[in-house]
């Protein structure tokens, strides 16, 4: 029994005398020349590096980037070839044996037919997937990727703890151990020779691809989502193999084939990797609550237009409840001997074993069929009476949902931390892959969990951390050759921006300019108060501010928001449940840019947190004195119009200038093009009135004013034309001027070279956008403001000038449709037009 | 809870469903173990519980000459069920068509029509079909070609006996309540609508609430003590199950209720009358002035043998 845990476990580093093991003895040397804060000094450089190399576990997501680091000691696990070799020889034949259980189960279950397993824990297991049975496994097989987890008996014997046979999660946790502890010990590992495992994900795209008949197979690799907690995980590996990362949202089904939507159009999925759970893969053919899987998928693996790796049904392996009956599976139909030991598991769906399980409880480890939660023990301490009943009655209200593993499965380890050294619990998670020519590989690594200071869990779900893994070369193999540049990320090839990326850029843009406009107009009038205007001038202001306002609505409409007064700005502002509101606007840029986290940088990221801390900080209350009101609003609308070209200028310097950006600034560029051409609209019926001079230049010029100064424009109008503003040259500043930053002009030629730059120029949807584009940009040149402005509206008629400006902002409004349906949603693409595409 | 009327309508339920079926007649603890069984594995495998049960009674139509009285009509049964947490039920129309269907069509549809069919939970020794050849060996040799699961339930023992509806149709009806309850982990109850009566009660000083007792297995006829179950709400009261020979004449048998301090319109409402204990026999008084005392000593006596209980859920 171990002096820290209640139950007798393997030493891993030290014999029964005390001392280092063999293999460890160099590494322990080493260690204990180092004095203490040189350990710790080297413990805080592997901490940063993973950090700097983005390496998390999430296991509770409340805030971006304040993800979970990853946890990876400075001691690593050794294994020797004596002991690798047979291991990886056990894993081989159980693979090999439940392989070959998959395809019987999904066909004949002649296993079943000759009793040899019972049928509730196969035919009622939650992974048996009914779907799954007749539909073609890539290649013939549906194991390709497989991870099993292993830990020691008490005598030291290794043996299989769990099965994820289908869901190899940990794969890039190992191979970031590996270049972490080579970036911060690299004398270690010239000086033993051991196994490298770079080249994994070039082994698994390799296999990806086989898996389809194409010369240049489309490969994508299907992940959950962010909230998933090995997102990070999906992300490394999509990035070393070079294949893009998408979500179920980002393929479609067309024609029996799967696609996926890019900003250059649908682009042909042959092989799919996937990270779902089986059920949530396809709506259509199982849970149809799904929201993350691709509609239709299994109709397209039947017409073996696309493979799906693992295959579906695979997860059937990884069921807790099959544990107990390896060794059948294995003698049935290999006709072997076991090479590689189960830890005794218990299925608490038998009586007899639950029996036997109940009687002894306090001794075991209990755990839920399916995921990582466990119910009971797992820590290597005896439970307390309370734990003990609550895990009883638990297990008796559904017993067939658990199995029992003894607690003392897990071997001892020493972990640092701050320098000193602990006392872990530690197993294993050892990865396979099939081969091109169905030859199984092991990959000479592994992922160590260790508990740490914060769980006693080993799993990372449960916060347990891990240890980088070595496989000694054997005598008779070369070691592979330390190069610190084969550590480092390859040629990373690129790929056209998904829609589903591009879109979230595109609305990025569009809220954070909206909110911009807004918070600048807001701002002024603010300002303008404080300018305490004498009432002529308020007379002549007000009118403008209320007629401004509708431009984020529809423009002429009745609006029910005021701009008049300190509490009607305070709601356009901060009020969290007005949806056209500064904050409102503000978050949902925010919740889009969440969406697309991973391609943000951190900077840009950090200035927009920054902008919705502050305006979350605000406590809404409408019912304050007016001055609070009032300055909160100006204070803030100020910061907003600071922080949101600081987000664009950030993002500008700190980001891929790919199509994803592209599309930021194509939706800023429409979203202030709209909000100009809107408020002009606005502005139109009353214009006519005041070019006729009606009002008295005074009163014009301050309504002008008032008018340009809340789209931010007055002062460059002065500096274009250097006289008072009239309507007419105001009018072409507006809509047309070349250079102004406003203009509708000057943001649709913006658009367009943007669309034409991108990437994604082969699609013919970008021929089509740029049409539209350019035929409304001949339409503003080409407009005779003057003649519009003489032109008087007979009896209650609109003008000709409001005619036309309406005319001129619906065809901007239909811009948005026409980038969305080429670009974003494909509906053009979908909808019969292009037919002859496919 | 959902019912279906007929096996097509298992296509409306999303995903995976896993079929207690039985007849379900008393709801006693032997169903429950079925019943459970199939909630726990659909908890288990994230799939729908279908209680599937049928109706009429099949003793109706395969032996018109000897029907069982019900323990629980249909209405009453799918309650329980909803209690136990079945979001869902199957209720299949017992005619002599569907008493003619092949053990195997019968199983076919169930798979044709769920999707998918992940299990089928029995109870040991049911059998279903034409000449009863369903069983739980057919079951299990189709579960492996239609990949569904088979739970069969053990049989529940108090001391020694197998629970049955048929066991405990006798107790009922020689009036051993004890034991009918302990059967059926609950008090025997008798549910149903409330009919209009002709308010001959009301004129007495005790209104009263009358449910028909058409085809129900009964206890023997006399005045019990009762809590009774109105709109999830549990009262206590007085019933008398008789034909009422001092008032009525007719001989018409049926259960009249009367609850203590309830102000209230019953008609319509289903009621559920948990018969608690059997206070007197019922008899023929010489007027109706008598009978009214009697009454009034009968709500006495219930009144205090109810005080005495622990409070019901």
């Amino acid at each position: 029994m171990s002096a820290l845990w209640h139950f007798r476990t393997f030493d891993e580093n030290f014999g029964p005398d005390g001392q280092p093991r063999e293999v460890y003895r160099d590494l322990f040397e080493r260690l204990n020349r180092l004095p203490r804060h040189e350990v710790r000094a080297l413990d805080g450089r592997l901490e940063a590096t993973m950090r700097e190399m983005g390496v998390t576990f999430d296991i509770h997501r409340e805030l971006p980037w304040c993800k979970r680091g990853w946890f990876c000691d400075l001691l690593p696990q050794i294994f020797t070839p004596a002991e690798w070799d047979p291991l990886a020889a056990g894993i081989r034949q159980r693979l090999r044996a439940f392989e070959m259980f998959l395809q019987d189960i999904h066909s004949k279950k002649q296993i079943l037919l000759d009793g040899i397993l019972p049928e509730r824990p196969v035919l009622g297991s939650e992974y048996f997937q009914r779907a799954a049975c007749g539909v073609p496994a890539p290649g013939g097989a549906f194991l390709h990727l497989s991870g099993v987890a292993v830990c020691r008996l008490p005598d030291g014997q290794l043996a299989v703890k769990h099965h994820y046979f289908s869901n190899a999660s940990g794969i890039s946790y190992m191979m970031q151990n590996r270049r972490a502890l080579t970036r911060v010990i690299p004398q270690s590992f010239q000086d033993t020779g051991i196994h490298s495992i770079s080249d994994v994900p070039t082994g698994i795209v390799e296999m990806l691809r086989a898996h389809s008949d194409d010369a240049d197979p489309m490969v994508v690799l299907l992940t959950p989502g962010p909230l998933s907690p090995a997102y990070s995980e999906h992300c490394f590996l999509g990035r070393r193999m070079g294949i893009p990362l998408v979500q179920g949202g980002d393929l479609l089904v067309l024609n029996d084939k799967v696609y996926l939507k890019t900003v250059a159009g649908l682009s042909k999925v042959d092989v799919i990797y996937t990270r779902l759970s089986d059920r949530w893969l396809d709506p259509m053919a199982f849970r149809r609550d799904s929201m993350i899987g691709v509609p239709g998928l299994v109709h397209c693996i039947r017409k073996k237009s696309v493979s799906v790796v693992n295959a579906i049904g695979a997860q059937l392996a990884d069921d807790r409840a099959l544990l107990p009956f390896s060794a059948q599976i294995i003698r049935y139909y290999l006709a072997e001997r076991p090479l590689l030991p189960t830890v005794p598991t218990y299925w608490l769906g038998d009586i007899d074993q639950r029996q036997m399980v109940l009687d002894d409880l306090q001794n075991f480890t209990i755990r839920i069929l399916y995921g990582e939660r466990i119910v009971l023990g797992g820590d290597g301490n005896l439970p307390s009476h309370e734990k003990l009943e609550a895990a009883r009655a638990e297990i008796l209200k559904n017993p067939a949902l658990f199995v029992a593993q003894p607690q003392s499965c897990d071997a001892e380890t020493i972990s640092f931390q701050d320098g000193d050294r602990r006392r872990r619990r530690q197993d294993h998670i050892i990865f396979a892959l099939r081969e091109t020519g169905g030859d199984l590989c092991v990959f000479p690594g592994a992922l160590t969990r260790v508990s740490t200071t914060e769980s006693e869990f080993t799993s990372s779900e449960l916060g347990g951390g891990s240890k980088d893994t070595w496989v000694q070369a054997g005598a008779d193999s070369q070691p592979d050759e330390w190069d610190s540049a084969h550590q480092a990320d390859g040629q990373i090839p690129t790929h056209g921006v998904t829609s589903r990326v591009a879109e979230a850029y595109y609305w990025i843009g569009r809220y954070l300019e909206r909110a911009y406009d807004l918070a600048g107009m807001i701002g002024a009038i603010e300002s303008l108060e404080l300018e305490e205007l004498n009432p002529v001038e308020r007379m002549n202001y007000r009118p403008v501010w209320n007629r401004i306002l509708p431009m984020l609505e529809v423009a002429g409409s009745a609006s029910r928001r005021t701009i008049s007064n300190p509490e009607g700005r305070y709601r356009l502002t901060f009020d969290p449940s007005e949806p056209g509101s500064v904050l409102s606007t503000i978050h949902r840029a925010f919740a889009n840019a969440e969406s697309v986290l991973e391609t943000l940088s951190l900077e840009a990221w950090g200035v927009m947190s920054q902008l919705r801390e502050k305006f979350d900080a605000v406590a809404f209350d409408p019912a304050a004195p007016t001055e609070t009101l009032a300055a909160a609003s100006r204070e803030l609308c100020l910061f907003a119009r600071q922080a949101i070209p600081q987000f664009f200028g950030t993002s500008k310097v700190t980001m891929l200038a790919d199509d994803g950006w592209s599309f930021c600034e194509i939706g800023q560029l429409i979203e202030r093009a709209a909000i100009t051409a809107n408020a002009t609209t606005s502005l139109s019926a009353s214009l006519v009135d005041l070019s006729r001079d009606r009002h008295g230049p005074h009163a014009r010029e301050i309504r002008l004013s008032a008018f340009l100064r809340m789209l931010g424009s007055r002062d460059i109008y002065r500096r274009v034309y250097q006289m008072r503003i009239e309507p007419l040259p105001m009018l072409e500043l507006l809509w047309k001027n070349p250079v102004a930053p406003r203009s509708v002009l000057r943001c649709l030629t913006g658009c367009a070279s943007r669309i034409r730059e991108s990437e994604s120029n082969l699609s013919p949807a970008t021929g089509r956008a740029l049409a539209a584009i350019e035929a409304l940009q001949q339409s503003i040149r080409s407009t005779d403001w003057e003649t519009l402005l003489e032109n008087l509206p007979a009896g209650s008629a609109k003008s000709k000038l409001q005619a036309h400006s309406e005319d001129l902002l619906a065809r901007l409004l239909a811009l948005h449709t026409t980038i969305c349906d080429s670009f974003l949603n494909h509906q053009v693409l979908i909808h019969g037009e292009t037919e002859s595409l496919f | 809870m959902r019912v279906l009327r007929s096996i097509d309508g298992l296509a409306e339920i999303q995903g995976p469903v896993v079929i207690a079926a039985g007849v379900f007649d008393g709801m006693h603890l032997g169903h429950r173990a079925v019943l459970r069984d199939a909630l726990r594995e659909s908890e288990r495998i994230g799939a729908t519980p279908v209680a599937l049960s049928f109706d009429p009674h099949p003793a109706t139509i395969l032996r018109p000459g000897a029907v069982p009285g019900l323990l629980t009509p249909t209405p009453f049964k799918l309650r329980l069920m909803e209690r136990m947490g079945f979001t869902h039920a199957l209720v299949v129309n017992f005619d002599k068509e569907f008493a003619a269907i092949q053990a195997e069509d019968f199983v076919e549809q169930l798979c044709e029509a769920a999707k998918p069919l992940a299990g089928i939970c029995i109870g040991q020794g049911w059998a279903f079909g034409n000449q009863r050849r369903g069983n739980i060996d057919l079951l299990r040799d189709f579960g492996r070609k239609k990949n569904f699961f088979t739970c069969e339930a053990l049989p529940v023992r108090i001391e020694g006996l197998v629970i049955s509806s048929t066991l405990i149709r006798f107790a009922v009806s020689e009036g051993r309540l004890a034991d009918a309850a302990q059967f059926l982990g609950r008090d025997h109850a008798i549910a149903g609508p409330v009919l209009r009566g002709a308010a001959l009660g009301r004129t007495m000083g005790f209104p009263t609430a009358n449910l028909a007792t058409d085809h129900l297995q009964l206890p023997p006829y006399g005045v019990y003590a009762v809590e009774v179950l109105v709109n999830d709400k549990l009262h206590r009261g007085v019933a008398n199950l008789g034909v009422r020979p001092t008032i009525d004449l007719s001989l018409e048998r049926r259960l009249e209720v009367h609850l203590f301090d309830f102000d209230g319109d019953l008609y319509d409402l289903e009621l559920e009358v948990r018969l608690k204990s059997f206070l007197r026999r019922e008899q023929r008084f010489g007027s109706v002035d008598a009978l009214r005392k009697q009454i009034a000593l009968d709500a006495e006596a219930a009144r205090e043998f109810l005080a005495n209980q622990p409070a019901a859920a």
